[in-house]
């Protein structure tokens, strides 16, 4: 396969442990995976499974105990800190489970925040951007309110826009949906397909049944070890195709 | 930084409670820096005002051979310093004021005398030959009646006094001229020759009246003329100055109202200062009411000094004040003087009106004589009578305690009771000798002549004073008073030894402390570096001295003719720890203030980070490097200092054009010499201003510091962590 060529992530003999207490937690024990470009994956799996510590070690917020973890081809262990800082800068996207928007900026200055790290983009690329994320999650009405004034899913669109706005390579998101009624969890989920046709690499990380039928790839994980890395059956892939089919009238009734 | 500036003030608006209360440390520390350093400032030049232009000048030179470090407002001690000696006022003078940035230099001795209080038979005399003098002839009888009754108790005065006295012959000599004295022969004799009767009284009587009490004068022993002109806060209030070439004596306001004035007038003075100043009632203050108890306790301090005739004039006048048929003197006064809050004003006048004039309102007066008694440094007596000239105060620091500290009395009159009188000529030793009709003596005879003859004996300036105590100090009135006639030159004025000497600096408007200390330096090179210029001798080492200091472990210093120190100095620790008080006390406020500011923000910022911790963690997961987050709480301290500083400095500038321009009142003794007159005005100054925001700036930061250092900890993984 062309995977190899094709790999955004790649995981290895990967191991994490943590400190509790005196005893050790070992949270993943020998993990191997990859993700190609442009994949749509959920790691599914119970509480304690392991799931948000794979998606922690991929997002470069934490290192991997003995193991390689590839990120953009990088192996994160042999980065310093700050150049772990700069790679999820420039190739991560974050959504998280209670948004975490910061709620004395705006909508738009939440979307327009990860910019303002970057040197790179200048003030007019940064604000075509910004509108066109605004526009493209529904929200432009709304670009001068503050997060707490927005709804849940409102939130988590604004979060959406900020994860996509530095046009990172994969989009890291550990249960977008846990917090969301399922209808609104329905229409996020469309609206993270539909980014992801653009090309955007995404992993979430679930135990949402509705989310893994949405799933190109479900990547079952218990007990720090993946047990089922398998495509999605063609029965989801219809499910899949039907809800794609209503996903623009679903995000625009929001 | 747009983004930073816009989430520090976010922050700053959602955090309101704690902005307020880090908001107003901040602005209450900020605004007394402002005001704390502008009235400092006007402090520090009140108090340089208060000590340089009435005592010390900007530098004092004092002899190198100094035991002690001259300082001029010296603690209640007895033991006077060991200062040394200048030997040649006029060579130094000539040296000293060569130098460019000397305009002047005032030649000066301090000491303290003994004075005892007249007794009320001197008073009376003294009275008795005013009135014979001036042909206030109507005066006469009212007065001996008086000079008579006080004859009369006289004889149980000498009854105690001979208790104590041991010579048999010289205390029958003195019953038998009391008897005298008392006798209806002697006034007929009076009648008949007044002034000769008098001179019997006043020297044979006189001396056996028991004194009322006595003073300790500190004074100054100076150059009246120069005084007066270069102590820029000196005035005259009453009186007139010494006249060059004269001896004399003029008391200082304060010490002359507190310490010299009728205790009586000076409590009704008292209660009506403290009801206008600090606007205290009689009834609602303990310390007015027990000096109204002691006022009506102590009438006889008034009905003493009254003779029959002003006894009788002061009952009508008291009985038709208080609307009184009270027979007894005594129980009137005493009703006058029971004052209260509805009465005093009136009272008050009535008593300066009515009465004030015909008692002895001061117990030294423009004009009297004073007998000052002191001792040499090797414990000689001395006493030299002074005439008091005038009254004189400091401008705006006449209610200053410490301004108050020193009379001023002519030099050469200093020279002869510190006993650094030095005759220059045979022939001017000579010659003041038959001016002043002082003998020698043999030494063998001087007890005789002391006790005796009645002759001024100048060996009483060699004997020990054990030798010449007691009752025989007659000889030394006598000699004191002959010392008094004795006229002089500018020229034997400035040639003569002083102990000390202020000098004053040109262009005194520019005087920085590094200007005063560099004029200092460079009297003290002129002075030092070759001594023969001023014929002072290069004093000798005393081998116990060093053995002392050596022992505790001080440095000597090589030892030189001349010592020279600014004011700053000279003031000593009694004075400049006052200075330091203050200093130590505005500094410590403002400490505290921004200490208590910093725990606040320290504390306030760490519950903050707790609480955006995962805030934090998620703006470090997108990628924002610690630096980052460091900087966020920088602006976001700095906008509060910025935010505050300008708030504190905008009431601070303000608070001060306020207090310059209506001046802050002196309501206490001592912040008249603190403000250096009656009022401070703090100053407005742009370095304050930039100081206080140096120090607001600073606080603030380093206040953030300990928070932003761990909010930059907190891993980009704390976002992971769901709050809910």
């Amino acid at each position: 396969m062309s995977q190899v060529n094709d790999a955004v992530v790649a995981l290895k003999g990967v191991y994490k442990d943590y400190p509790l207490g005196k005893t050790i937690v070992h949270a993943v024990r020998g993990v191997d995976l990859t993700l190609a470009r442009g994949e749509f994956a959920v790691l599914a799996g119970p509480s304690g499974s392991g799931k948000t510590t794979v998606l922690n070690l991929i997002g470069c917020v934490d290192v991997a105990t003995r193991g390689v973890v590839e990120v953009a081809g990088r192996d994160t262990a042999r980065l310093t800190e700050s150049a772990r800082t700069r790679l999820r800068l420039e190739t991560l996207g974050f959504i998280f489970q209670s948004f975490n928007l910061i709620p004395v900026l705006d909508l738009y200055q939440n979307v327009e925040f990860p910019l303002l790290l970057r040197k790179d983009i200048d003030k007019v690329e940064r604000a075509r951007r910004v509108k066109d994320l605004i526009e493209r999650v529904g929200l432009t009405a709304q670009s001068k309110q503050r997060p707490g004034e927005l709804s849940g899913g409102q939130r988590q669109r604004v979060a959406i826009a900020r994860a996509l706005v530095t046009r990172p390579a994969i989009v890291l998101a550990d249960e977008p949906t846990a917090n969301l009624d399922s209808a609104t969890g329905r229409s996020i989920l469309d609206l993270m397909r539909e980014m992801n046709r653009d090309g955007t690499t995404f992993l979430f990380s679930t135990h949402d049944p509705v989310v893994m039928q949405a799933a190109q790839r479900v990547i079952k994980i218990a007990d720090g070890v993946i047990v089922d890395d398998g495509r999605a059956g063609a029965a989801a892939k219809i499910v899949e195709a039907l809800n794609l089919g209503k996903s623009p009238e679903a995000a625009a009734a929001h | 930084m747009g983004m930073l500036l816009r989430l520090a003030l976010r922050n700053l608006r959602l955090h309101w409670v704690r902005t307020l209360i880090v908001g107003f440390l901040l602005t209450i520390g900020t605004w007394l820096v402002v005001v704390g350093q502008g009235a400092l400032e006007a402090i520090q030049a009140g108090m340089q005002r208060s000590v340089v232009d009435t005592l010390s000048g900007h530098l004092q030179i004092y002899s190198g051979a100094a035991k002690d470090d001259l300082e001029l407002y010296q603690s209640a001690a007895l033991a006077a310093p060991d200062l040394g000696q200048i030997n040649d006022f006029g060579a130094l003078k000539k040296v000293v004021t060569a130098i460019p940035e000397v305009r002047a230099i005032v030649p000066m001795g301090l000491g303290r005398s003994l004075v005892w209080g007249d007794s009320p038979i001197e008073t009376k005399l003294e009275e008795l030959r005013g009135a014979i003098r001036d042909q206030k002839l109507d005066r006469v009888p009212a007065i001996t009646a008086h000079v008579r009754a006080i004859l009369k108790s006289m004889n149980g005065d000498l009854d105690k006094l001979q208790k104590v006295a041991s010579d048999v012959k010289e205390s029958a000599q003195q019953r038998e001229d009391l008897a005298r004295a008392n006798s209806d022969a002697f006034w007929k004799e009076f009648e008949a020759n007044p002034l000769d009767a008098l001179e019997f009284l006043e020297n044979r009587i006189s001396p056996l009246g028991v004194q009322s009490g006595f003073y300790f004068f500190n004074y100054v022993g100076t150059d009246p003329q120069a005084f007066a002109t270069n102590f820029k806060l000196f005035r005259m209030q009453a009186g007139e100055m010494i006249p060059q070439g004269q001896r004399g004596f003029m008391f200082n306001s304060n010490y002359y109202e507190k310490f010299v004035k009728h205790r009586t007038a000076r409590r009704l003075d008292e209660i009506k200062e403290a009801r206008e100043l600090t606007g205290a009632t009689i009834a609602g203050d303990d310390t007015l009411k027990r000096m109204v108890e002691h006022n009506r306790s102590q009438v006889t301090q008034i009905t003493e000094q009254l003779d029959p005739q002003r006894s009788i004039e002061v009952k009508a006048l008291l009985q038709k004040e208080l609307a009184s048929q009270e027979d007894d003197l005594g129980k009137l006064v005493a009703d006058f003087l029971n004052v209260d809050d509805q009465n005093f004003d009136r009272r008050y006048e009535v008593f300066y009106k009515e009465i004030a004039p015909r008692i002895r309102l001061y117990a030294y007066m423009v004009g009297d004589e004073i007998a000052l008694y002191g001792q040499t440094k090797n414990g000689y007596p001395r006493a030299v009578n002074v005439k008091v000239w005038g009254v004189f105060r400091y401008e705006g620091l006449e209610k200053s305690g410490l301004a108050g500290i020193y009379n001023v009395m002519d030099l050469m009159s200093f020279r002869d009771l510190s006993g650094m009188s030095e005759l220059v000529t045979p022939e001017e030793v000579a010659k003041l000798k038959a001016d002043s009709g002082i003998k020698a003596l043999d030494r063998d005879k001087a007890e005789d002549s002391l006790f005796g003859e009645g002759e001024v004996v100048e060996a009483v300036d060699n004997k020990p004073i054990g030798d010449v105590m007691g009752d025989s100090l007659t000889g030394l009135r006598r000699a004191a008073q002959a010392a008094q006639d004795a006229k002089f030159t500018q020229a034997q004025l400035e040639t003569g030894p002083v102990v000390n000497a202020a000098v004053f600096l040109n262009d005194e408007a520019n005087l920085t402390p590094e200007r005063i200390e560099a004029a200092r330096a460079a009297v003290d090179a002129a002075l030092n570096s070759d001594s023969s210029k001023w014929g002072q001798p290069m004093p000798v080492a005393d081998p116990d001295d060093i053995a002392k200091k050596q022992a505790a472990g001080e440095i000597i210093q090589p030892l030189k003719p001349a010592r020279v120190v600014t004011w700053e100095s000279a003031q000593g620790p009694l004075v400049g720890g006052l200075s330091t008080g203050i200093t130590v006390f505005f500094y410590g406020l403002v400490g505290l203030i921004f200490f208590v500011a910093f725990i606040v923000i320290l504390n306030s910022l760490l519950m903050s980070t707790m609480e955006r911790v995962q805030e934090i963690g998620t703006i470090r997961a997108m990628g924002a490097q610690r630096g980052f987050v460091l900087r966020m709480f920088a602006i976001e301290g700095a906008a509060m200092a910025v935010l505050f500083g300008a708030l504190g400095i905008g009431l601070g500038a303000l608070t001060l054009a306020a207090l310059g321009a209506s001046g802050i009142k002196a309501s206490s003794e001592i912040l008249f010499f603190v403000f250096g007159g009656r009022e401070l005005r703090p100053v407005l100054d742009g370095g304050h201003l930039l100081v206080a925001f140096v120090i607001i700036t600073s606080v603030t930061l380093v206040s953030i510091l300990i928070p932003a250092i761990a909010a930059a900890r907190i891993p980009p993984i704390a976002a992971m962590q769901a709050k809910e």
